[in-house]
């Protein structure tokens, strides 16, 4: 197997880039090589994932300075010998290695009220039209990774805490 | 030893696992007054719920009138190869219809009918259209509308919080509380609980090749047996038959059966539908025995028998692994699953965008153009914690089990779309059987402090151990093992050699050797859940042999038929004193108005 220099930021705000060499195959993510390094060199490296798949949202972070999912950066992508440089998001709190701090979407969630839906029709039954509820559905389609935060300068750079809701609960 | 400072809270109700079933169960649990926290291994709304793809199984009749609860009922009862409960099969197919209306009234948007109403889908194993649904992410819209209703009760909910002792009263068998560690620092909780609700997921991690996720490791499971509840049916395991194939990254992740229920058609290397050949009997009478039947079938239902690509999924499963074995699979070890040449590019990306998305970027595939390649991943466990069918309470009292978890509605084998409405229906059932249960008891019961000791004694050894192996590599070696002795096809000398190789590796676990501090440590986690998921692999290998015969996700190449004697029998396993004892039990036979509905059919 062919080997990456990953460059991976280790430990909390007073850590350091360490950089391994680590096997990967052509078909793998960023998340596979990330996980095989875990399993050999750095058993205790901290990163959140769940799905593998980009629909859970839990394994953002940045890979060569840009904000991703690591399950969906394929390895086939890079350029052979290239560094790769994997950190934390940086608008949250670090907590350690690759995972941050996101409970403040948690709190801002709590504040939103709950759903109050229209009255049914006699019948016990809700009507509603597939072209009308598209819009609706296109927000609860929201993975919660919070990418969209760690793009945002407003919050990444001027570390102003606004009221940023989720667009989802926006929406309710 | 060394003290730790313990972090104490109380709680009538106390949900372990905060996916469809565990939010369901906190939200009722708190509706009927009772205080009532939930705890995850991960985020909130991370939950592998999310990852639910085709539908939610509830007989509405909004596409096809004809169907009703006692439809729906036989279907799960026949894809179950009969082994299911049947009064909880009557409950799900009884109350899905309402819990589905329910998730509609708290917020989720599902997709509709021309009517209006909510769009019903086909999916294997279902006589008529059934299974509600929003695109191929329903279980998304399910959990973030349970998700956003729990926020808005103000349930306290501890994430990345991870349970690994229920801590049991022996005099009067009845749970009294939990112990776990916080991720982020590695500080212990401890719980006391008047009721406690697994709703922990599954256990699929044992397996090389899966669809679940990192917390799939069956810590529920495990928990309540050690706890002392009866576990059942753990041999039964379905292996989904259509998860990626390729590239490395993806294999096992699932491919939803919408696809199939859509239009979408499997092929073998020669270009031919190979499930026309693969039709058992218990199904040929509603199985179309052509291709174009099979096709009328899918335009209405009325002209033609159902397609055979929609054939329960054990049924699927075994049918892929035999062409793959014949030498006539795809290029990457699965076989060709054709929607591409079937429908049109722009109905495949309204009715199947995430699985557009995931091919596409994934794997370089585009299926509105050309087949993906799928064969088999571990999907889901049908056995678990034995349960109550009314109240969902497992054989130790207080301890209440919902969802993947619990053992019992699906059988042998479940039907695609039973497990979102099975999540719900006996969620809502766990939370108020719980909540009627915290009710009655007076007052909490205390902890055992020796069981605490011995409890923080076992999390904290791999710390204190040194020279031992590794986590992963004893995790990689289980789940290796477990695909090669006890997966899709087994025999008994496989399953034998397996048991050995379980307890070979519980001595490995012994020494198991961490890196680094408390503080956010896969390496430790892992070194946990190792536990679980080899007293698992035990349960699941010790019923696997004493079940000789081939039903549902269990199949004997030794013994290749179903059996009249083990057919109404359900295997019990449990701890006796340290170890596991399998022992068979006869099943609950169904009042003869239910047993009806299988007559002459």
């Amino acid at each position: 197997m062919p080997l990456v220099d990953l460059k991976v930021w280790r430990g909390d705000d007073n850590g350091e880039y360490i950089s391994y060499l680590v096997e990967y195959d052509e078909g793998e993510v960023i998340l596979d090589v990330v996980h095989r390094l875990q399993s050999t060199d750095a058993q205790d490296l901290a990163v959140r994932w769940n799905c593998k798949a980009g629909k859970c949202g839990s394994c953002s972070a940045e890979v060569n300075g840009k904000p991703s999912l690591m399950c969906m950066q394929r390895m086939v992508n890079f350029t052979p010998g290239e560094e790769i440089i994997i950190s934390p998001m940086k608008t949250f709190p670090l907590i350690k290695d690759l995972v941050t701090d996101v409970s403040w979407n948690y709190e801002n969630a709590r504040k939103v009220p709950a759903f109050s839906p229209k009255k049914v029709d006699t019948d016990g039954k809700h009507r509603m039209q597939q072209v009308d509820i598209e819009r609706g559905q296109e927000f609860h389609q929201c993975i919660e990774c919070y990418l969209c935060q760690d793009v945002c300068h407003v919050i990444r750079d001027q570390r102003i805490k606004i009221i940023l809701l989720a667009l989802g609960f926006l929406y309710k | 030893m060394t003290d730790y400072e313990i972090e104490e809270h109380e709680y009538d109700v106390l949900v372990i696992g905060a996916g469809g079933a565990g939010l369901r169960a906190a939200i009722e649990s708190l509706a009927f007054g009772c205080s009532t926290a939930i705890v995850c291994k991960s985020l909130f709304g991370k939950a592998h719920t999310v990852m639910a793809e085709g539908g939610m199984a509830a007989a509405m009749g909004n596409v096809y009138e004809e169907d009703n609860w006692k439809v729906h009922f036989r279907d799960t009862m026949r894809g179950g190869k009969m082994l299911n409960n049947w009064r909880m099969a009557q409950i799900h197919a009884q109350e899905a219809p309402d819990r589905v209306l329910e998730l509609e009234e708290w917020g989720a948007l599902f997709d509709r009918t021309e009517d209006g109403l909510i769009l019903q889908r086909d999916f294997g194993g279902h006589k008529y259209a059934r299974l509600a649904h929003v695109g191929d992410s329903t279980g998304l819209e399910m959990l973030r509308t349970e998700q956003q209703k729990a926020a808005s009760l103000g349930i306290k909910v501890f994430s990345e919080c991870t349970i690994n002792r229920l801590m049991v009263d022996k005099k009067t068998n009845s749970i009294s509380g939990a112990l776990g560690y916080w991720r982020e620092k590695g500080n212990l909780i401890k719980f006391k609980a008047k009721a406690i609700i697994i709703a922990t997921g599954g256990l699929g991690k044992m397996y090389a090749i899966t669809s679940n996720s990192w917390e799939g490791t069956g810590d529920g499971h495990a928990m309540a047996m050690m706890a002392g509840a009866e576990m059942v049916d753990m041999e039964f395991v379905q292996f989904h038959p259509t998860g990626m194939v390729w590239p490395p990254s993806v294999k096992g992740i699932l491919v939803t059966e919408g696809v199939r229920g859509d239009g979408g058609t499997l092929r073998n290397s020669t270009d031919k539908r190979f499930m026309f050949n693969y039709i058992p009997e218990m199904f040929a009478s509603e199985t179309a025995s052509t291709e174009d039947e099979a096709d009328s079938w899918y335009e209405d239902h009325s002209l033609g028998r159902r397609t055979p690509d929609l054939l329960p999924r054990d049924e699927v499963a075994r049918a892929i692994n035999s062409e793959v074995k014949a030498g006539r699979g795809s290029p990457h070890g699965g076989v060709f699953l054709d929607i591409a040449s079937r429908r049109s590019p722009e109905y495949i990306q309204k009715r199947l965008p995430s699985m557009y998305h995931q091919f596409k970027q994934l794997a370089g595939v585009d299926i509105t153009k050309e087949p993906m390649e799928v064969g088999p991943t571990c999907h889901y466990a049908m056995g678990g914690i034995k349960v109550n069918a009314e109240t969902a309470q497992s054989s130790v009292n207080g301890l209440f089990a919902a969802g993947e978890v619990a053992g019992g509605l699906h059988g042998a084998n479940r039907l695609g779309g039973n497990s979102l409405s099975d999540l719900v229906v006996f969620g809502r059932r766990a939370g108020k059987g719980a909540a009627d249960y915290a009710k009655n008891t007076e007052s909490f019961l205390p902890i055992d402090q020796i069981e605490i000791d011995k409890a923080i004694q076992n999390m904290m050894m791999p710390f204190d151990n040194s020279n031992g192996e590794n986590p992963y590599t004893i995790h990689k070696e289980l789940q290796d093992s477990m695909q090669k002795l006890a997966g899709i096809i087994r025999t008994e000398e496989e399953l034998v050699q397996m048991l050995s190789k379980v307890e070979d590796l519980k001595k490995k676990m012994l020494s198991v050797t961490v890196e680094g501090n408390r503080w956010f440590n896969p390496g430790w986690h892992l070194a946990l859940d190792l536990e679980f998921m080899l007293t698992n692999a035990e349960s699941l290998v010790r019923a696997a042999i004493e079940r000789k015969e081939s039903r549902g996700g269990h199949t004997r190449d030794d013994y290749p038929e179903a059996s009249k004697k083990f057919g109404e029998i359900n295997f019990i396993i449990k701890q006796v004193n340290g170890s596991i004892k399998v022992e068979p039990r006869q099943s609950d036979s169904m009042p003869d108005e239910l047993a009806e509905l299988f007559k002459d059919k």
